[in-house]
């Protein structure tokens, strides 16, 4: 009897015990924050849709390597010529090409994450720390970019799925909407965002009414171009000419027009008197100007910082040490007059070094160290993103501590949206006004006005004007010159002569090699000019439908030539 | 004369002991005349184990035609009467040799049994109990002894090399401390894990590699977890591979399971145990670049001559510098291992502590670890026993610092190089390691951007002399049981069990080195801990009817799993010199803090019965239902059954004397796996700051209808066993089938990162065999041979929609195996005579030119693009096998272990980057044969600077099939030495082991063991010498 009693509490002891240790239900909480917990809080509204932003932090170099690399302008040395920037300035892009894959899936990611904010909106209600106007206000932020994320998919891609739900199809994931559907999407976000943005936001990396006016601008007067459709590229993509020339959509350019109308009669914005104003750290969400930013904090703070400072200026003073990216010949300087205030900025050939001052106290530029970014060393550099000294603008620090890449990205300034003005009313006939327009930009830049616009006064203009501020491929595109440019251009370029062409024809010309000089750069510069007008194409006018972020193959139809 | 030790040993004799020999056979010529006057004499005596000197209970002693026998007490003691001697004593017990020995005197006799190694396993260890093997219905295979006494290793994972038939090792890294990577029958899943669930003295361990991980990233390999068992320390390993064996595990059985038991004490005697071993590594490869001559060539005559040299300049420079050397190095490790055991009726003890100190054969590399156990049995009261399984121990790994495996362009990785030891190989070999002062050289002119700030570069060897990336972990783990006998066959059992996991990694590399740089030097110090509770209840009951046997087991348990770690990331540092002991001086880094906490649960009711009919037909029935909170559908439901015949004792077999043993064995039933994140079915947000405000993105996707994945498995076998057992062998063959696969689906569009989700299934079919055959078994002579082969087939039977899955190089498809590569089928090189208009045209759609390579144009429509890509074979084996060898003779053994595997490929990227050469690093000295004019290779086309195809080609989908001469182990053992102030006899055994000294392969990389099947320069396998004495008393 004993015994058995001892069982039973042997074995209620220990039962107990276990079911103890198993009967506390919290323990099976997740610990996590997930998508279905509703917001609760202004906070969590605007931390959404801040979400849809952040991707874009990712891109703001890789544009340069699509929107100015694969052009007659640019040439990229980053890293061996079988890298991914030098295959887009060798015209040698593939579905393989980290660049473009990276900005297509980013691109999506950040629309993902827009349709999710946009659901969410919708369902959450208002509450004593979730306003309504906070709601309304991510649910535009959101629309906003997602408005802006589509545009640039059918620029660099033609017809482009529209994702619009978080959980869409396979078949809504894969199928090309044609490029009108693409377009009429893009303005119903940015028009409906506009209506709950403000109408002025000082911090420019948010969006405001003149965000989306200055980005519906810009949209209606690339569609006013007819975009070309997958069959009109295939029908070019093998060739080495243009697609004839580009046929207006007057009724797109008006629209066109009349949105940058909304956004200069905004009173909101004006041009910098001084150009060089809207760039550096200092004219973050200060310039006049600027009216839509992509926010950077540099490096290992923000998910990739600006390297469209890092890249055109990568070596500083090492100047022989090959730039990422950088003005694909010497005769580019000529673009500019040496009295266009917009020059130094723009591309450069001498820069003074402020870690190398030449006496104790400085008082000039010409009291640091000057270096000479020319023949037989090294090439022009660009200028736009360089941190400068805040008393001498041909100064800056030669550190890589100097040379954060914490400056915001300029997605639109007040200037471009007196070029698309300029531009819609020029194909609309309004040449005499569009040369008013464009006068603006000319005046500040110190050079002569015109009475008149032409085509390449226009064309000039545009590229004078955001010269390095990823417009030129789209630019070309939309002009249909894209091919014409590099195959006009390009053999006009010094370093495109045979006397570039091996270290030994360089010799023969200059002289033998001394310790100062660097031939085989400019057999490298020579080789990537002679491969873009070999390899260049009408298949360019598109970037090839890339594979997903972790090399999934997208079931996307691929684009003509790829 | 009475005072000489008298001792009977199992038939070896050595030479240092032969004079006693002489003075005893003296001895008994002596005793012979009086013992024929002895009236009923009595001989006692003691049954000691041979090597551990435990007594052998239970031992039968007869003497030889007379009737009757006893048998030995609980310390191994007997004692049988006589009416005269001499006379021959048999003795025998199950698992050891049978021995007679002729007894001359009635003198206290110590007799020593050698342990019978193809008996060894009558009982055998299964989940939450022991059965006969002769009971068993399932595929059990146990580790031989031979194995575990003689292959040297330092951890328990790689000890299983060739040992067991279908159970795979790959020991993908040579980093000290790294774990193996462990497959039994194939790999069922995809993304779940597919690694075994260890059970440990009864504790449920799952041997998670994220364990030791903190998230820091850039710390290269992992820290073993089972780093904290010694395999000194361990008695048997059981490896269950069929469900009826793995069934009562559940959802964490469809892997397979090992058992591991470590040494308990033994009743009646103190053994004390010490170990203490040196070696010397080496890495078994290097990799055949081009010299500084070569190489300044190859920029002469393919680049633009960077350096500018002349020819008589190309000429000078020779071999130039070998940073492949400079960062190798011969590493010494020493071992120390000591364990005291014993006990007495009523409590038995094992305590030991062990300290392993083993350099790496990279530079600044290796292992320390320290471990402690202590395992106490007790019985309380008769039928309450108590008893206590610990472990404690503390490992140090220092390993490399690594670029992550992250895809953006300007990442060194991007570029091929992942650690200092691939950035080794790419410096080209005119760089100097050193300045003339000694320094070291940080300016490598030919560096472009990925290792290079402003004028300074990186320096691999200084890198690893300056970088830190340590891993210490402490953990603890510990079983402690309280048994209770209710009536007879009844009994209670209650175990609770913890294994806490507190993991710290340092990291800091200085501004000057390869991951410093663009950073301005950066550190980091990340923790976590990972605590397992695990409480369980079980009930047995056994039982004889007659000529039914039933043993039935049911249960309840509880396994409780919390993590939590934090780490913060700094960079910039004012004052480099105290590392990353000095993170406030630093500027954060990205998100930083970063802490964060998960849990998971697993409730499980099992029920097992085990019936046996006559001892000859048996039966074992199982169910386990388990639940998880890893999961939107959280029960699931586990059945096994198996039935196993002894057809050896039906009568029309019983009279074949050939035949000891000969089963038939068949079992079916169900298991699941478990292992994924412990919240991957939710939709998580993550922070990221944008504007100086946090943002809430979508890190994982989330699924909604998240389950088990769960292997349905049959199982027929055949054990045999002849010759009295001296030749035994088991085949296998089974099929298993694991549906709802939980596959990571690539990132949709709109989405950043992948998902898992149950999605298709894979089947593993397979046959398997091992044979033991004791060659030779004389008294001064014994050679056994042990091998076993495996051949497996895995197949993916279901897809998502039934559609490719492609994932940059790999395929998942329908048909094919896990593991696939897919690319472009390499063709030979374009030939001057070639009509190259009838080549389909490059992916650039232009001709190619003599020199450039073909590929096979599978759509045939005359061009070469990423639809003429096929499966160029996957990383699975076709079949497996291992070989070992113990021979031994007088004092000497012999221990050889050969361990191969056939059919598996290797997607060798490194080579791929090393023949791609360029004008910024060095390259293959494969490519000193390219094609030119003057010489039509047809392997290596022409060296161009630009790739002529972006795809993945066959070329570099290598067979890493291997035959690896694994561990040669020779010893030799003075047996008896007695101590010249005790009594005790002291067993001292000499032995020296080389591992790794040859392996026979095709693979061109550094090691053919690549787990994952894609090697970017994984820390190469070193070759060992080691030698050692055991001393044990």
């Amino acid at each position: 009897m004993k015994q058995i009693f001892k069982s039973i509490a042997f074995i209620a002891i220990a039962t107990s015990s276990v079911l103890l240790s198993s009967c506390d239900s919290k323990k099976d909480d997740p610990q996590a924050i997930t998508g279905v917990s509703p917001w609760k809080t202004d906070q969590q509204a605007l931390a959404s849709a801040s979400a849809a932003y952040s991707p874009w932090q990712r891109l703001s170099s890789s544009f340069s390597f699509l929107i100015e690399s694969q052009t007659e302008s640019t040439i990229s040395f980053e890293g061996a010529d079988d890298q991914n920037g030098p295959l887009v300035s060798l015209f040698k892009t593939d579905v393989n090409n980290w660049y473009p894959t990276k900005i297509f899936n980013y691109l999506y990611v950040s629309i993902g994450e827009a349709n999710r904010t946009i659901i969410k909106a919708d369902s959450s209600s208002v509450s004593d720390n979730l306003s309504k106007e906070t709601i309304s206000l991510a649910r535009a932020r959101a629309k906003f970019i997602r408005g802006l994320g589509y545009l640039y998919l059918t620029q660099l891609w033609g017809e482009v799925p529209l994702i619009l739900t978080t959980n869409p199809t396979t078949s809504v994931q894969t199928t090309r909407r044609s490029i009108d559907d693409v377009y009429t999407q893009i303005v119903k976000d940015l028009t409906e965002a506009e209506v709950d943005l403000p109408s002025y936001d000082q911090i420019r990396s948010n969006p405001s009414k003149g965000a989306a006016n200055a980005i519906l601008a810009r949209a209606y007067l690339s569609w006013a171009s007819n975009p070309l459709s997958q069959s009109q590229v295939a029908a070019i993509a093998a060739g080495k000419t243009d697609p004839t020339a580009t046929s207006w959509d007057k009724t797109k350019l008006q629209k066109a027009a009349d949105f940058a109308d909304k956004v200069i009669n905004s009173g909101n914005y004006s041009l910098e008197s001084n150009f060089e104003n809207n760039f550096g750290v200092a004219a973050e969400d200060r310039s006049i100007e600027h009216i839509f930013t992509i926010h950077h904090d540099g490096d290992g703070i923000d998910v990739q910082g600006n390297h469209q400072t890092h890249c055109p200026f990568t070596f500083r003073f090492d100047l022989l040490q090959d730039n990422h990216i950088g003005p694909a010949d010497v005769t580019l300087l000529n673009l500019f007059s040496d009295t266009d205030k917009r020059k130094r900025f723009s591309i450069l050939n001498t820069l003074y070094n402020q870690d190398e001052p030449l006496i104790t106290t400085p008082t000039k530029a010409s009291d640091y160290k000057a270096y000479n970014y020319s023949f037989p060393v090294t090439s022009p550099r660009i200028g736009k993103w360089i941190h400068r000294s805040t008393t001498y603008p041909q100064v800056a620090p030669g550190s890589e501590a100097g040379q954060l890449n914490d400056i915001n990205r300029i997605e639109i300034r007040y200037a471009e949206v007196l070029l698309i003005k300029s531009e819609a009313l020029f194909y609309l006939g309004q040449t005499t006004d569009a040369a008013t327009v464009i006068n603006q930009l000319r005046t500040r830049a110190g050079v002569s006005t015109y009475s008149t616009l032409t085509q390449d006064q226009l064309e000039s203009e545009w590229n004078l004007e955001l010269f390095f501020e990823q417009k030129h491929w789209t630019n070309l595109t939309r002009w249909h010159k894209l091919v014409s440019k590099v195959l006009t251009d390009v053999p006009t370029y010094e370093y495109y002569k045979a006397d570039y062409k091996d270290v030994a024809s360089i010799t023969a010309k200059f002289g033998a090699e001394s310790s100062a000089t660097n031939y085989p750069f400019f057999a490298k510069i020579y080789k990537h000019l002679h491969s873009k007008t070999d390899n260049v194409s009408g298949k360019f006018y598109r970037f090839p439908i890339p594979k997903g972020l972790s090399g999934n193959d997208l079931g996307i139809t691929q684009n003509p030539g790829y | 004369m009475a005072n000489l030790p008298f001792i009977f040993g199992s038939g070896k004799t050595f030479p240092a002991y032969s004079v006693r020999k002489i003075g005893s056979t003296f001895l008994f010529a002596v005793l012979f005349t009086f013992s024929s006057f002895a009236q009923l004499v009595e001989i006692k005596g003691k049954v000691l184990e041979e090597n551990t000197k435990a007594p052998v209970i239970g031992a039968t002693i007869r003497l030889k035609k007379i009737q009757g026998g006893t048998i030995t007490s609980y310390d191994g003691s007997f004692s049988i009467k006589t009416k005269s001697l001499p006379g021959t004593l048999s003795v025998t017990s199950t698992g050891y040799k049978n021995q007679e020995i002729e007894v001359y005197e009635n003198e206290f006799l110590t007799i020593y049994l050698a342990e019978d190694i193809n008996k060894l396993s009558e009982v055998v260890v299964i989940g939450y109990g022991t059965q006969k093997r002769k009971e068993l219905t399932g595929s059990v295979a146990t580790v031989s002894k031979s194995h575990l006494e003689y292959n040297v290793s330092s951890s328990v994972d790689a000890l299983l090399g060739g040992a067991v038939a279908g159970v795979n090792v790959t020991q993908s890294s040579g980093q000290p401390g790294s774990p193996a990577s462990i497959r039994i029958r194939g790999g069922n899943s995809i993304n779940a894990s597919n690694d075994p669930l260890y059970v440990i003295d009864g504790f449920l361990f799952f041997s998670n590699k994220s364990t030791t991980k903190v998230g820091l990233g850039a710390i290269e390999g992992e820290s073993n977890p089972l780093n904290l068992l010694n395999p000194s320390d361990i008695e048997s390993i059981e490896v269950l591979k069929d469900v009826s064996a793995t069934a009562i595990y559940g959802s964490r059985g469809s892997n397979g399971v090992i058992m591991i038991t470590t040494k308990k004490g033994k009743k009646g005697i103190n053994s004390v145990n010490y170990q203490y071993s040196i070696g010397w590594s080496e890495s078994s490869k290097k990799l055949g670049l081009m010299n500084a001559s070569q190489w300044a060539r190859l920029q002469k005559d393919y680049f633009l001559n960077k350096p500018g040299y002349t020819d008589a300049e190309i000429n000078q420079l020779g071999t130039g510098y070998d940073w492949q050397n400079a960062v190798l190095q011969t590493g010494v490790s020493q071992n120390h291992s000591l364990s005291i055991s014993g006990g007495d009726d009523k409590s038995q003890y094992f305590i030991s502590g062990s300290y392993l100190n083993q350099d790496g054969v990279i530079l600044n590399s290796g292992l320390k670890r320290f471990i402690g156990k202590l395992n106490y049995d007790k019985e309380v009261l008769p039928g309450f026993k108590i008893g206590v399984a610990l472990t404690g121990n503390k490992s140090t790994q220092n390993s490399l610092t690594t670029f992550e495996g992250v895809n953006y362009n300007s990442s060194p990785y991007s570029k091929g190089i992942a650690n200092s030891l691939t950035y080794a190989l790419y410096i080209p070999p005119v760089v100097p390691i050193y300045n003339s002062d000694n320094t070291y050289n940080y300016s490598n002119p030919y560096e472009y951007a990925y290792l290079r700030e402003g004028s300074k570069t990186a320096n691999p060897v200084s890198d690893l002399k300056n970088s830190t990336a340590q891993t210490i972990n402490t953990s603890f783990l510990g079983n402690f049981y309280a048994q209770y006998k209710i009536a007879d066959g009844l009994i209670a059992k209650l175990n609770f069990g913890s294994n806490i996991s507190q993991t710290t990694q340092n990291y800091f590399s200085p501004r000057y080195t390869a991951i410093g740089l663009s950073t301005i030097g950066i550190g980091g110090i990340g923790n976590k801990k990972v605590e397992v509770l695990l409480s369980e209840f079980t009930l047995t009951y056994a039982k004889q009817i007659g000529i039914h046997s039933f043993d039935i087991l049911t249960g309840f348990t509880d396994q409780e799993t919390k993590s939590n770690y934090l780490s913060t990331i700094c960079s910039n540092f004012t004052d480099e010199s105290l590392g990353y002991n000095n993170l406030q001086d630093g500027d954060p880094y990205g998100i930083t803090p970063y802490s964060g906490s998960t849990n998971s649960s697993l409730y499980s009711m099992l029920g097992r019965i085990n019936y046996s009919l006559l001892k000859r037909y048996n039966l074992t029935t199982t169910i386990r239902s388990d639940y998880s909170t890893r999961f939107v559908h959280r029960w699931g439901l586990f059945p096994s059954i198996g039935l196993s015949w002894n057809i050896n004792d039906e009568g029309f077999l019983k009279d074949v004397s050939a035949i000891d043993n000969l089963k038939l064995r068949v079992s079916g039933g169900s298991v699941g796996n478990q292992e994924i994140g412990d919240i991957d079915y939710l939709q998580t947000l993550v922070v990221v700051k944008y504007n100086g405000k946090t943002a809430y993105k979508v890190g994982n996707t989330g699924d909604p209808n998240m389950k088990w994945e769960t292997t349905t498995q049959y199982n027929i076998g055949m054990d045999a066993g002849i010759f009295n057992n001296r030749i035994t062998a088991t085949v296998d063959a089974y099929s298993k089938k694991t549906s709802d696969l939980l596959l990571l689906i690539p990132a949709k569009l709109g989405e950043e990162n992948k998902q898992l989700v149950n999605a298709g299934n894979v089947v593993n079919k397979g046959v398997e065999f091992s044979v033991n055959a004791i060659l030779l078994e004389k008294k001064k002579l014994s050679w056994s041979v042990a091998a076993n082969i495996a051949k497996n087939k895995n197949e993916i039977t279901k897809l998502n929609n039934d559609g490719d899955i492609i994932d940059g190089v790999n395929i998942l498809r329908v048909g094919e195996s896990l593991g696939s590569f897919y690319g472009l089928v390499f063709d030979g090189v374009v030939q001057k005579n070639d009509d190259v208009s009838k080549l389909p045209t490059t992916p650039a759609y232009t001709v190619p030119k003599p020199g450039d390579p073909k590929f096979k144009d599978t759509k045939n429509d005359g061009h070469i693009d990423a639809n003429d890509r096929v499966v160029l074979g996957s990383i699975q084996p076709k079949f497996t096998y291992g070989l070992s060898s113990t021979f031994k003779y007088k004092g000497f053994d012999l221990f050889v272990l050969l361990q191969g595997s056939q059919g598996n490929k290797v997607y060798n990227l490194l080579r791929r980057y090393l023949e791609s050469p360029n004008d910024a690093y060095n390259a293959s000295a494969a490519l000193l044969n390219a094609w030119t004019e003057s010489n039509p290779s047809n392997t290596i086309p022409r060296i161009t600077d630009s790739p002529l195809s972006s795809e993945l080609d066959s070329r570099y989908i290598e067979d890493a099939s291997y035959l690896r001469l694994k561990t040669v182990t020779l010893g030799y053992t003075l047996r008896r030495i007695t101590l010249v102030n005790s009594r005790l006899p002291l067993k001292l055994r000499l032995f020296a082991t080389v591992q790794n000294i040859l392996t026979l392969t095709g693979y061109k990389g550094y090691d053919p063991e690549v787990a994952k099947g894609v090697d970017l320069g994984s820390y190469p396998m070193a070759r060992t010498l080691m030698v050692g004495a055991n001393i044990s008393f």
